[in-house]
């Protein structure tokens, strides 16, 4: 009675530590960009007269985001020169031209994070190397995070981002009519992700 | 009669009326000119200034300086370095030093033009006439559109192979043209010259105001050196000049064509201001030292002209630089 006792515990114990197992830590999830749903934007300031806005209309990126620390997440974008417009063909002309994109010669600029900082409950701050013209600075933008939830018609996860900060093009060698137009371009890109 | 350059310094100092105007008006622009030097924003004025004017006066100064340090015979034979110098000078002022390596096309134009300087000043002293015009219409104008065009060198299509084809026919037009044995030196200058005008008027309506600004840089650069050979032809444009000053225009075309959205056919219209010298002869007024360069002027003109009138139809009613 005794054995059978001993046993029976054993056998319960047992089933409960191979049924037990500790809760994995949460891994990154991986998001493509969703380009109907992403903006590309910058804005510049021309003879202080007006702002100027445009928008990458061909881009592409992932972000690997851990929510739970965010500090693991990284994002990788790639946006075509030649793909700005600005509403005004002429001046997309111009803008392509080897005076400021250099779009033939340097058709593809790429952004790659190497830090990122959470600053509070939904915003962070963002730093990684931008690549244009052929050269790499690093460039820091003011992240929200916005959203994140199932998509009730498309059923996928999706989340999105706003980001926002600023360069000076002639660090990257556009330097042609820095007076006029100006030096600072603001950015601001508007980001929605799908998980993969 | 010419002059040497410590000849030209001191009737600047002793002429009074010279001087006043140098010490009052030029010397206190130059020097309130170079303490902003990096701050002048406005387009017109910088071009006027670094790369109008400072290349015309390098070219002049440098031209007659080796004339006057290395004597007549071998400062007469230096003396087309001055082309491919005040180049560079007129670019570094309104660009800035090019990066090395060298990232871009643009700053691939000063290594390549002070590689041509090199080149043509050992082929000026070594005086290998068949060596040196082999090497100057065939392998220069290759090395050129390789370097520049190297990355869609390795990706040739069907369209880009005969783009690649037709930019080397052009610079071998052009090498061939500046080596023209037995043509007055001054003309060969006027033909880049205007060449040269050419380009910019077309490369600013195609909507690259830089590409514009380094073509009005090899103007002045040819400017100043023409100045010096006017209205008595003195000094030779000799490889130096051609692979500096003629690699200039070269290398600038190259970028027009591979990175550009200029119309290709007017520009390729402007070779033709390159026979201007040869087919100038017909014209009697042309034996004459002084007439010669401008009956060239007028007769390499016509291309232009016509390069620069299709630019503009095809540009429409408007082809200012939209930004």
């Amino acid at each position: 009675m005794k054995l059978t006792k001993l046993l029976y515990i054993a056998f319960i114990g047992t089933a409960f530590l191979i049924s037990y197992q500790p809760a994995e830590p949460r891994a990154a999830d991986t998001y493509a960009l969703d380009k109907p749903h992403t903006q590309i934007t910058f804005s510049v300031n021309r003879g202080g007269w007006t702002r100027i806005s445009g928008w990458f209309e061909k881009f592409d990126g992932t972000i690997l985001f851990d929510e739970a620390n965010v500090a693991n997440s990284k994002v990788k974008a790639s946006i075509e020169a030649g793909s700005i417009n600005t509403g005004f063909a002429k001046r997309d002309a111009h803008l392509r031209s080897p005076d400021f994109f250099n779009a033939k010669e340097f058709p593809t600029m790429l952004f790659t994070s190497t830090k990122i900082v959470k600053t509070g409950e939904k915003t962070g701050e963002m730093t990684g190397n931008f690549t244009m013209l052929g050269v790499t600075k690093p460039v820091t933008l003011d992240v929200t995070f916005n959203r994140k939830a199932m998509h009730p018609r498309a059923k996928k996860m999706f989340t999105g981002f706003t980001a926002k900060g600023s360069l000076k093009r002639a660090d990257f060698g556009m330097k042609f009519i820095v007076g006029a137009v100006s030096n600072e371009v603001q950015i601001e890109i508007q980001a929605l992700a799908v998980k993969k | 009669m010419h002059l040497t350059f410590r000849q030209l310094i001191t009737i600047i100092n002793i002429h009074p009326c010279l001087f006043n105007i140098f010490n009052n008006k030029i010397h206190p622009l130059i020097r309130q000119s170079s303490l902003r030097m990096f701050k002048l924003d406005d387009l017109v004025s910088e071009v006027l200034l670094y790369g109008i004017a400072i290349p015309i006066l390098i070219g002049i100064a440098v031209t007659l300086a080796l004339r006057g340090c290395f004597g007549a015979t071998f400062g007469k034979r230096l003396a087309g370095l001055s082309v491919g110098i005040a180049f560079l000078i007129g670019y570094i002022l309104l660009f800035g030093w090019a990066d090395f390596p060298a990232r871009s096309s643009g700053q691939k134009v000063v290594y390549l033009v002070f590689a041509g300087l090199v080149a043509g000043t050992v082929l000026d002293l070594i005086d290998r006439k068949q060596m040196g015009g082999f090497i100057l219409k065939f392998v220069w104008p290759a090395a050129i559109i390789a370097w520049l065009g190297w990355p869609q060198l390795g990706n040739l299509n069907a369209e880009s192979t005969l783009t690649f084809g037709l930019l080397y026919l052009g610079a071998v037009i052009v090498f061939d043209r500046l080596n023209t044995p037995g043509e007055r030196h001054s003309n060969l200058s006027v033909a880049l010259m205007t060449a040269a005008i050419g380009a910019s008027f077309i490369a600013f309506i195609g909507a690259s105001g830089s590409l514009s600004q380094k073509f009005a840089i090899v103007v002045a650069a040819g400017g100043g050196f023409l100045l010096c050979n006017w209205p008595t032809s003195r000094y030779p444009f000799s490889a130096a000049a051609a692979a500096g000053g003629g690699g200039a225009f070269v290398a600038l075309a190259t970028s027009v064509v591979l990175f550009s959205e200029v119309h290709l056919p007017s520009f390729a219209i402007l070779a033709l201001s390159f026979f201007a010298p040869s087919l100038s002869h017909i014209l009697p007024a042309q034996h004459s030292d002084a007439m010669g360069p401008v009956i060239v002027g007028m007769v390499s003109a016509i291309p232009v002209v016509a390069g620069v009138g299709l630019a503009l139809y095809i540009a429409g009613d408007s082809f200012e630089l939209p930004f």
